[in-house]
Protein backbone atom coordinates (compact mmCIF):
# COMPACT_ATOMS: atom_id res chain seq x y z
CA UNK A 1 0.00 0.00 0.00
CA UNK A 2 1.55 3.21 -1.14
CA UNK A 3 -0.79 5.46 1.43
CA UNK A 4 0.98 3.68 4.71
CA UNK A 5 4.39 3.57 5.86
CA UNK A 6 5.64 1.73 8.90
CA UNK A 7 9.15 2.41 10.27
CA UNK A 8 11.03 0.98 13.51
CA UNK A 9 13.65 3.24 15.27
CA UNK A 10 15.65 1.15 17.77
CA UNK A 11 17.83 4.23 18.68
CA UNK A 12 15.10 5.63 21.05
CA UNK A 13 15.59 5.56 25.42
CA UNK A 14 12.30 6.02 27.37
CA UNK A 15 12.37 8.37 30.32
CA UNK A 16 10.05 8.63 32.92
CA UNK A 17 9.84 11.01 35.63
CA UNK A 18 7.74 9.25 38.67
CA UNK A 19 5.63 10.83 41.27
CA UNK A 20 6.23 14.31 40.02
CA UNK A 21 4.69 16.95 42.27
CA UNK A 22 1.58 18.34 40.53
CA UNK A 23 2.59 22.24 40.96
CA UNK A 24 3.92 24.87 38.78
CA UNK A 25 7.23 24.45 37.23
CA UNK A 26 8.22 20.57 37.48
CA UNK A 27 8.14 20.07 33.57
CA UNK A 28 10.00 23.62 33.45
CA UNK A 29 13.10 22.54 35.25
CA UNK A 30 13.35 19.19 33.86
CA UNK A 31 12.63 20.96 30.18
CA UNK A 32 15.36 23.45 31.10
CA UNK A 33 17.71 21.56 32.38
CA UNK A 34 17.72 19.24 29.07
CA UNK A 35 17.68 22.18 26.99
CA UNK A 36 21.01 23.83 28.66
CA UNK A 37 22.85 20.41 28.09
CA UNK A 38 21.04 20.47 23.74
CA UNK A 39 19.24 17.44 24.86
CA UNK A 40 16.22 17.09 22.06
CA UNK A 41 13.51 15.19 23.37
CA UNK A 42 10.17 13.44 21.62
CA UNK A 43 6.77 12.22 22.89
CA UNK A 44 6.43 14.11 26.16
CA UNK A 45 3.47 12.42 28.06
CA UNK A 46 2.02 13.26 31.58
CA UNK A 47 -0.57 10.58 33.25
CA UNK A 48 -2.10 12.57 35.66
CA UNK A 49 -2.32 10.18 38.62
CA UNK A 50 -4.39 10.95 42.34
CA UNK A 51 -2.77 11.79 45.35
CA UNK A 52 -1.56 15.18 43.58
CA UNK A 53 1.40 13.46 41.78
CA UNK A 54 2.23 12.68 38.10
CA UNK A 55 4.50 10.69 35.84
CA UNK A 56 6.14 12.85 33.09
CA UNK A 57 8.00 10.73 30.57
CA UNK A 58 9.70 11.80 27.18
CA UNK A 59 11.92 10.19 24.76
CA UNK A 60 15.95 10.59 23.95
CA UNK A 61 18.35 9.47 21.45
CA UNK A 62 20.42 6.41 22.47
CA UNK A 63 23.34 8.65 22.18
CA UNK A 64 22.91 11.42 24.87
CA UNK A 65 22.26 9.17 27.58
CA UNK A 66 25.33 9.04 29.97
CA UNK A 67 24.95 13.04 30.03
CA UNK A 68 21.10 12.75 30.30
CA UNK A 69 21.31 10.24 33.63
CA UNK A 70 23.51 12.70 35.81
CA UNK A 71 20.91 15.39 34.78
CA UNK A 72 17.60 13.69 35.31
CA UNK A 73 18.89 12.68 38.91
CA UNK A 74 19.52 15.42 39.61
CA UNK A 75 16.68 17.71 38.44
CA UNK A 76 14.64 14.95 40.43
CA UNK A 77 15.75 15.54 43.37
CA UNK A 78 15.11 19.52 42.51
CA UNK A 79 11.78 19.11 41.67
CA UNK A 80 10.53 16.64 44.22
CA UNK A 81 10.11 13.24 42.18
CA UNK A 82 9.59 10.10 44.01
CA UNK A 83 12.54 8.94 41.31
CA UNK A 84 13.46 8.65 37.46
CA UNK A 85 13.86 5.35 35.32
CA UNK A 86 15.11 4.59 31.95
CA UNK A 87 14.50 2.08 29.36
CA UNK A 88 16.68 1.71 26.43
CA UNK A 89 15.14 -1.54 25.59
CA UNK A 90 12.28 -0.31 23.91
CA UNK A 91 11.90 0.32 20.37
CA UNK A 92 9.71 2.93 18.89
CA UNK A 93 6.84 1.68 15.49
CA UNK A 94 5.74 4.46 13.77
CA UNK A 95 2.90 3.93 11.46
CA UNK A 96 2.31 6.68 8.69
CA UNK A 97 -0.74 7.32 5.93
CA UNK A 98 -1.81 9.77 3.90
CA UNK A 99 -3.35 12.72 5.77
CA UNK A 100 -6.91 13.10 5.43
CA UNK A 101 -7.25 9.20 3.97
CA UNK A 102 -11.12 8.25 5.14
CA UNK A 103 -9.79 4.84 5.90
CA UNK A 104 -7.86 6.29 8.89
CA UNK A 105 -10.12 4.70 11.75
CA UNK A 106 -10.04 1.37 9.95
CA UNK A 107 -6.18 1.69 9.93
CA UNK A 108 -6.23 2.45 13.51
CA UNK A 109 -8.02 -0.54 14.00
CA UNK A 110 -6.15 -2.92 12.42
CA UNK A 111 -3.13 -1.23 13.34
CA UNK A 112 -4.05 -2.02 17.29
CA UNK A 113 -5.32 -5.66 16.63
CA UNK A 114 -2.49 -6.53 14.78
CA UNK A 115 0.07 -5.88 17.52
CA UNK A 116 -2.38 -7.29 19.94
CA UNK A 117 -2.81 -10.16 17.91
CA UNK A 118 0.92 -10.65 17.64
CA UNK A 119 1.15 -10.54 21.44
CA UNK A 120 3.03 -7.37 21.17
CA UNK A 121 2.03 -4.87 24.67
CA UNK A 122 1.96 -1.07 23.34
CA UNK A 123 3.57 0.53 26.32
CA UNK A 124 3.14 4.61 24.81
CA UNK A 125 1.00 5.61 21.93
CA UNK A 126 1.35 8.91 20.63
CA UNK A 127 -0.37 10.33 17.51
CA UNK A 128 -0.42 13.55 14.85
CA UNK A 129 -2.35 14.35 12.86
CA UNK A 130 -2.37 17.24 10.37
CA UNK A 131 -3.64 20.24 11.43
CA UNK A 132 -2.71 19.28 14.99
CA UNK A 133 -0.09 20.20 16.93
CA UNK A 134 2.90 19.42 14.70
CA UNK A 135 5.28 16.84 16.67
CA UNK A 136 8.87 16.88 16.29
CA UNK A 137 9.20 14.33 13.20
CA UNK A 138 5.92 14.61 11.53
CA UNK A 139 5.26 16.00 8.21
CA UNK A 140 1.91 17.78 7.40
CA UNK A 141 1.15 15.32 4.71
CA UNK A 142 1.27 12.15 6.84
CA UNK A 143 -0.84 10.99 10.16
CA UNK A 144 1.73 9.36 12.14
CA UNK A 145 0.92 6.96 15.30
CA UNK A 146 4.08 6.37 16.97
CA UNK A 147 3.93 3.25 18.93
CA UNK A 148 6.54 2.40 22.10
CA UNK A 149 7.24 -1.15 22.59
CA UNK A 150 9.58 -3.82 24.40
CA UNK A 151 12.70 -4.48 21.90
CA UNK A 152 11.74 -8.19 22.74
CA UNK A 153 8.65 -7.57 20.97
CA UNK A 154 9.23 -4.96 17.91
CA UNK A 155 10.63 -7.19 15.12
CA UNK A 156 7.57 -9.67 15.77
CA UNK A 157 5.32 -6.58 15.55
CA UNK A 158 6.97 -5.13 12.47
CA UNK A 159 6.72 -7.91 10.66
CA UNK A 160 2.90 -8.38 10.98
CA UNK A 161 2.19 -4.91 10.83
CA UNK A 162 3.93 -5.27 7.44
CA UNK A 163 1.64 -8.75 6.74
CA UNK A 164 -1.57 -7.26 7.38
CA UNK A 165 -0.95 -3.86 5.54
CA UNK A 166 1.28 -5.69 2.29
CA UNK A 167 3.74 -3.49 3.21
CA UNK B 1 -5.41 20.21 47.13
CA UNK B 2 -5.72 19.26 51.29
CA UNK B 3 -2.37 18.89 52.98
CA UNK B 4 -2.41 15.57 54.42
CA UNK B 5 -2.20 15.08 58.53
CA UNK B 6 0.87 13.09 57.93
CA UNK B 7 2.83 12.55 55.00
CA UNK B 8 6.06 9.82 54.61
CA UNK B 9 8.28 9.42 52.11
CA UNK B 10 9.58 5.96 52.50
CA UNK B 11 12.85 4.71 50.42
CA UNK B 12 13.09 1.99 48.54
CA UNK B 13 15.90 -0.98 49.84
CA UNK B 14 17.79 -3.43 48.37
CA UNK B 15 18.63 -6.13 50.63
CA UNK B 16 20.95 -9.86 51.05
CA UNK B 17 23.39 -7.90 49.97
CA UNK B 18 25.62 -10.30 48.58
CA UNK B 19 27.24 -12.30 51.62
CA UNK B 20 24.80 -10.98 54.21
CA UNK B 21 21.87 -12.66 53.60
CA UNK B 22 19.05 -11.24 56.24
CA UNK B 23 21.67 -8.91 57.29
CA UNK B 24 22.70 -6.04 55.37
CA UNK B 25 20.52 -3.92 53.08
CA UNK B 26 21.07 -0.10 52.60
CA UNK B 27 17.96 2.00 51.40
CA UNK B 28 17.84 4.18 47.89
CA UNK B 29 16.95 7.42 46.36
CA UNK B 30 13.45 6.27 45.12
CA UNK B 31 10.29 6.60 46.75
CA UNK B 32 6.79 5.47 48.15
CA UNK B 33 5.05 8.21 49.47
CA UNK B 34 2.27 7.63 51.91
CA UNK B 35 -0.23 10.52 53.20
CA UNK B 36 -3.32 10.36 55.55
CA UNK B 37 -5.60 12.50 54.71
CA UNK B 38 -8.52 12.29 57.15
CA UNK B 39 -8.98 10.35 60.36
CA UNK B 40 -12.13 7.92 60.26
CA UNK B 41 -13.64 6.38 63.35
CA UNK B 42 -11.33 3.13 64.93
CA UNK B 43 -11.04 0.11 62.30
CA UNK B 44 -12.25 2.01 59.19
CA UNK B 45 -10.02 2.11 56.80
CA UNK B 46 -10.33 3.70 53.16
CA UNK B 47 -6.98 3.16 50.49
CA UNK B 48 -6.33 5.46 47.63
CA UNK B 49 -3.39 3.48 45.59
CA UNK B 50 -1.82 5.43 42.32
CA UNK B 51 1.12 3.76 40.79
CA UNK B 52 3.15 0.64 41.35
CA UNK B 53 0.56 -1.94 42.63
CA UNK B 54 -3.31 0.63 41.59
CA UNK B 55 -4.44 -2.63 40.70
CA UNK B 56 -3.52 -5.07 43.20
CA UNK B 57 -3.14 -3.25 46.73
CA UNK B 58 -6.48 -0.97 47.07
CA UNK B 59 -8.53 -2.93 49.27
CA UNK B 60 -8.27 -1.58 52.67
CA UNK B 61 -8.60 -5.05 54.66
CA UNK B 62 -5.16 -6.53 52.73
CA UNK B 63 -3.48 -3.42 52.48
CA UNK B 64 -0.02 -3.82 54.43
CA UNK B 65 0.33 -0.51 55.56
CA UNK B 66 -3.19 -0.59 57.08
CA UNK B 67 -2.63 -4.40 58.46
CA UNK B 68 1.26 -3.22 59.60
CA UNK B 69 -0.52 -0.33 61.65
CA UNK B 70 -2.96 -2.04 63.06
CA UNK B 71 -0.18 -5.02 64.49
CA UNK B 72 1.63 -2.14 65.85
CA UNK B 73 -1.24 -0.54 67.42
CA UNK B 74 -2.11 -4.11 69.03
CA UNK B 75 1.94 -5.00 69.90
CA UNK B 76 1.21 -1.32 71.84
CA UNK B 77 -2.43 -1.92 73.23
CA UNK B 78 -3.23 1.87 71.38
CA UNK B 79 -6.45 2.62 69.77
CA UNK B 80 -6.80 1.62 66.29
CA UNK B 81 -8.13 5.15 64.79
CA UNK B 82 -9.30 4.39 61.06
CA UNK B 83 -7.74 6.93 58.24
CA UNK B 84 -8.13 7.65 54.60
CA UNK B 85 -4.54 6.84 53.07
CA UNK B 86 -3.43 7.86 50.03
CA UNK B 87 -0.03 5.76 48.71
CA UNK B 88 1.99 7.01 45.52
CA UNK B 89 3.84 3.82 44.78
CA UNK B 90 7.24 4.37 42.36
CA UNK B 91 9.01 1.64 43.95
CA UNK B 92 8.14 -1.43 42.39
CA UNK B 93 6.23 -4.24 43.23
CA UNK B 94 7.33 -7.62 44.20
CA UNK B 95 11.13 -7.02 42.06
CA UNK B 96 13.22 -7.41 45.27
CA UNK B 97 13.13 -3.53 45.97
CA UNK B 98 11.50 -3.67 49.16
CA UNK B 99 8.31 -2.35 48.15
CA UNK B 100 6.69 -4.37 50.98
CA UNK B 101 9.08 -3.23 53.84
CA UNK B 102 7.92 0.64 53.07
CA UNK B 103 4.27 -0.08 53.69
CA UNK B 104 5.42 -1.76 56.91
CA UNK B 105 7.82 0.75 57.99
CA UNK B 106 4.84 3.32 57.13
CA UNK B 107 2.20 1.63 58.88
CA UNK B 108 4.23 1.31 62.11
CA UNK B 109 5.15 4.66 62.12
CA UNK B 110 1.54 5.91 61.58
CA UNK B 111 0.37 4.27 64.78
CA UNK B 112 2.68 6.21 67.01
CA UNK B 113 2.20 9.46 65.02
CA UNK B 114 -1.91 8.79 65.19
CA UNK B 115 -1.49 8.13 68.81
CA UNK B 116 0.50 11.10 69.87
CA UNK B 117 2.93 8.48 71.19
CA UNK B 118 6.89 8.96 70.81
CA UNK B 119 7.71 5.55 70.32
CA UNK B 120 11.54 4.78 70.70
CA UNK B 121 13.56 4.13 67.73
CA UNK B 122 14.56 0.63 68.57
CA UNK B 123 11.10 -0.08 69.50
CA UNK B 124 9.51 1.00 66.11
CA UNK B 125 12.16 -1.09 64.54
CA UNK B 126 11.94 -4.40 66.61
CA UNK B 127 7.85 -4.23 65.52
CA UNK B 128 8.94 -3.59 62.07
CA UNK B 129 11.14 -6.83 62.13
CA UNK B 130 8.83 -8.89 63.70
CA UNK B 131 6.02 -8.38 60.84
CA UNK B 132 8.76 -8.43 57.88
CA UNK B 133 10.02 -11.25 59.62
CA UNK B 134 13.89 -10.43 58.33
CA UNK B 135 15.34 -6.67 59.39
CA UNK B 136 17.67 -5.98 56.19
CA UNK B 137 14.91 -3.98 54.54
CA UNK B 138 13.23 -2.37 57.25
CA UNK B 139 16.05 -1.50 59.37
CA UNK B 140 17.56 0.76 56.13
CA UNK B 141 14.25 1.53 54.76
CA UNK B 142 13.77 3.58 58.30
CA UNK B 143 17.14 4.78 59.30
CA UNK B 144 18.54 5.68 55.45
CA UNK B 145 22.25 4.84 54.50
CA UNK B 146 23.92 0.66 54.92
CA UNK B 147 22.82 -1.04 57.95
CA UNK B 148 23.68 -4.21 59.37
CA UNK B 149 21.22 -6.38 61.32
CA UNK B 150 21.03 -8.87 64.12
CA UNK B 151 17.76 -10.48 64.14
CA UNK B 152 16.95 -13.75 66.59
CA UNK B 153 13.33 -13.47 66.28
CA UNK B 154 13.33 -11.60 69.32
CA UNK B 155 15.98 -8.82 69.90
CA UNK B 156 17.24 -6.90 67.09
CA UNK B 157 20.57 -5.58 66.92
CA UNK B 158 21.70 -2.82 64.11
CA UNK B 159 24.82 -0.40 63.13
CA UNK B 160 24.40 2.05 60.28
CA UNK B 161 27.46 1.90 58.22
CA UNK B 162 29.09 5.00 56.62
CA UNK B 163 27.39 6.91 53.78
CA UNK B 164 27.98 5.68 49.96
CA UNK B 165 29.82 8.08 48.71
CA UNK B 166 28.31 10.31 46.16
CA UNK B 167 30.24 9.28 43.32
CA UNK B 168 29.04 5.44 43.78
CA UNK B 169 25.74 4.37 42.33
CA UNK B 170 23.49 1.76 42.41
CA UNK B 171 22.29 0.67 39.28
CA UNK B 172 19.28 -1.03 39.58
CA UNK B 173 17.81 -3.38 36.25
CA UNK B 174 14.23 -4.44 37.14
CA UNK B 175 12.65 -7.08 34.75
CA UNK B 176 8.95 -7.44 33.66
CA UNK B 177 8.15 -10.08 36.08
CA UNK B 178 7.47 -10.42 39.85
CA UNK B 179 8.99 -12.88 42.23
CA UNK B 180 6.91 -13.60 45.57
CA UNK B 181 9.65 -13.57 48.60
CA UNK B 182 8.04 -16.90 49.68
CA UNK B 183 9.06 -18.50 46.62
CA UNK B 184 12.38 -17.27 46.87
CA UNK B 185 13.02 -18.94 50.11
CA UNK B 186 11.17 -21.84 49.16
CA UNK B 187 14.44 -22.48 46.55
CA UNK B 188 16.52 -22.07 49.29
CA UNK B 189 18.45 -25.14 50.75
CA UNK B 190 17.56 -26.79 54.24
CA UNK B 191 21.14 -26.59 55.35
CA UNK B 192 24.41 -25.35 53.51
CA UNK B 193 27.77 -27.21 53.82
CA UNK B 194 30.36 -26.52 56.34
CA UNK B 195 32.89 -24.49 54.02
CA UNK B 196 30.19 -22.39 52.38
CA UNK B 197 29.01 -21.22 55.67
CA UNK B 198 32.48 -20.25 56.92
CA UNK B 199 32.38 -18.60 53.11
CA UNK B 200 29.84 -16.30 53.92
CA UNK B 201 31.31 -15.57 57.66
CA UNK B 202 34.20 -14.67 55.98
CA UNK B 203 32.94 -12.32 52.78
CA UNK B 204 30.12 -10.77 54.94
CA UNK B 205 32.85 -9.52 57.84
CA UNK B 206 35.03 -8.47 55.09
CA UNK B 207 32.35 -6.46 53.39
CA UNK B 208 31.27 -5.01 56.33
CA UNK B 209 35.09 -3.73 57.14
CA UNK B 210 35.84 -2.55 54.00
CA UNK B 211 32.47 -0.39 53.55
CA UNK B 212 33.15 0.99 57.48
CA UNK B 213 36.80 1.63 56.19
CA UNK B 214 35.78 2.83 52.82
CA UNK B 215 37.91 0.24 50.99
CA UNK B 216 35.39 0.21 47.79
CA UNK B 217 38.27 -2.25 45.97
CA UNK B 218 37.21 -4.91 48.10
CA UNK B 219 33.17 -4.73 47.20
CA UNK B 220 33.64 -6.83 44.76
CA UNK B 221 35.13 -9.96 46.69
CA UNK B 222 33.34 -8.83 49.80
CA UNK B 223 29.95 -9.45 48.30
CA UNK B 224 30.87 -12.98 46.72
CA UNK B 225 27.99 -15.11 48.26
CA UNK B 226 27.31 -19.07 48.09
CA UNK B 227 24.09 -19.03 50.20
CA UNK B 228 21.29 -17.69 48.41
CA UNK B 229 22.35 -16.25 45.19
CA UNK B 230 23.21 -19.40 43.08
CA UNK B 231 20.07 -20.91 43.76
CA UNK B 232 18.46 -17.85 43.25
CA UNK B 233 20.27 -16.30 40.24
CA UNK B 234 18.56 -19.65 38.27
CA UNK B 235 14.78 -18.24 39.60
CA UNK B 236 14.85 -15.86 36.15
CA UNK B 237 16.60 -15.43 33.19
CA UNK B 238 19.63 -13.02 33.18
CA UNK B 239 20.08 -13.58 36.81
CA UNK B 240 23.61 -15.54 36.30
CA UNK B 241 25.30 -13.85 33.58
CA UNK B 242 24.57 -10.12 35.13
CA UNK B 243 25.83 -11.70 37.96
CA UNK B 244 28.99 -12.81 36.59
CA UNK B 245 29.29 -10.46 33.42
CA UNK B 246 28.54 -7.37 34.71
CA UNK B 247 31.00 -7.61 37.42
CA UNK B 248 33.74 -7.77 35.24
CA UNK B 249 32.94 -4.37 33.63
CA UNK B 250 35.50 -1.89 34.45
CA UNK B 251 33.12 0.17 35.99
CA UNK B 252 31.51 -1.66 38.43
CA UNK B 253 32.12 -2.39 42.11
CA UNK B 254 30.28 -5.24 42.84
CA UNK B 255 27.15 -7.13 41.31
CA UNK B 256 24.03 -8.51 43.56
CA UNK B 257 20.64 -9.50 43.30
CA UNK B 258 18.36 -7.26 45.18
CA UNK B 259 16.46 -8.70 47.88
CA UNK B 260 14.89 -12.42 46.23
CA UNK B 261 15.09 -10.90 42.78
CA UNK B 262 14.62 -10.14 40.35
CA UNK B 263 16.03 -7.03 40.25
CA UNK B 264 19.49 -6.87 40.10
CA UNK B 265 21.64 -4.45 40.90
CA UNK B 266 25.27 -3.14 40.31
CA UNK B 267 27.22 -0.61 42.36
CA UNK B 268 28.96 1.92 40.04
CA UNK B 269 31.84 4.15 39.73
CA UNK B 270 31.40 6.41 36.99
CA UNK B 271 29.39 6.73 33.64
CA UNK B 272 25.95 4.15 34.19
CA UNK B 273 24.17 4.19 31.35
CA UNK B 274 26.42 2.06 29.04
CA UNK B 275 26.31 -0.66 32.08
CA UNK B 276 22.66 -0.04 33.06
CA UNK B 277 21.90 -0.84 28.90
CA UNK B 278 24.39 -3.97 29.13
CA UNK B 279 21.73 -5.12 32.32
CA UNK B 280 19.00 -5.16 30.30
CA UNK B 281 20.25 -6.35 27.06
CA UNK B 282 21.02 -9.40 29.10
CA UNK B 283 17.40 -9.41 30.07
CA UNK B 284 16.36 -9.14 26.81
CA UNK B 285 18.08 -11.67 25.28
CA UNK B 286 16.51 -13.65 28.16
CA UNK B 287 12.82 -12.61 26.21
CA UNK B 288 12.04 -10.26 29.49
CA UNK B 289 11.89 -7.03 28.85
CA UNK B 290 13.17 -4.29 31.57
CA UNK B 291 13.99 -1.36 32.74
CA UNK B 292 16.44 0.29 35.16
CA UNK B 293 17.40 3.13 38.16
CA UNK B 294 20.25 5.14 38.90
CA UNK B 295 20.13 5.68 42.50
CA UNK B 296 22.41 7.25 45.63
CA UNK B 297 22.21 5.81 49.06
CA UNK B 298 19.99 8.53 51.13
CA UNK B 299 21.76 9.08 54.48
CA UNK B 300 17.94 9.91 55.95
CA UNK B 301 15.52 7.51 55.53
CA UNK B 302 11.99 7.28 56.00
CA UNK B 303 11.42 11.12 56.41
CA UNK B 304 7.93 12.36 57.86
CA UNK B 305 6.09 15.53 57.42
CA UNK B 306 3.13 16.34 59.43
CA UNK B 307 0.16 18.70 58.17
CA UNK B 308 -2.33 20.78 60.20
CA UNK B 309 -4.59 18.39 62.49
Amino acid sequence: MNDIKIDLDEDCIHVVFLGLPNIPGGAAKIFGALCEQGVSVDMITQNTMRGGRSDLSFLIRRDRLEEVIPLCREVSSKVGAQGVSFATEVAAITVRLKAGSPETPQVLAKMFSTLAGAGVNVEIINSTFPGGTGAVGTSPMWATVVCIVSLTHAEEGMKALRGAFGV
Amino acid sequence: MTQPLFSLKVPATTANLGSGFDTLGMALTLYNVFSVTELLPDGTFACEVCGEGMDELQDARENMVVTSYLRACQEWKLSPRGFHLESCNAVPLNRGLGSSSTAVVAGVTLAGLIAGKEIPEAELLRVMTLIEGHPDNVVPCFLGGMTVSCWDGTNLRYVKLPALPDDLYVVAAVPDFQVHTEDARRILPESVPFKDAVFNVSHASLLCAAWAMGRWDLLRVGMEDRLHQPHRARLFPGGEEILTRIRRHPDCLATAISGSGPTMIAIVKGPAGQLSSEMCRIFTAGGVASHFFVLNSPSSGTVVERGQA
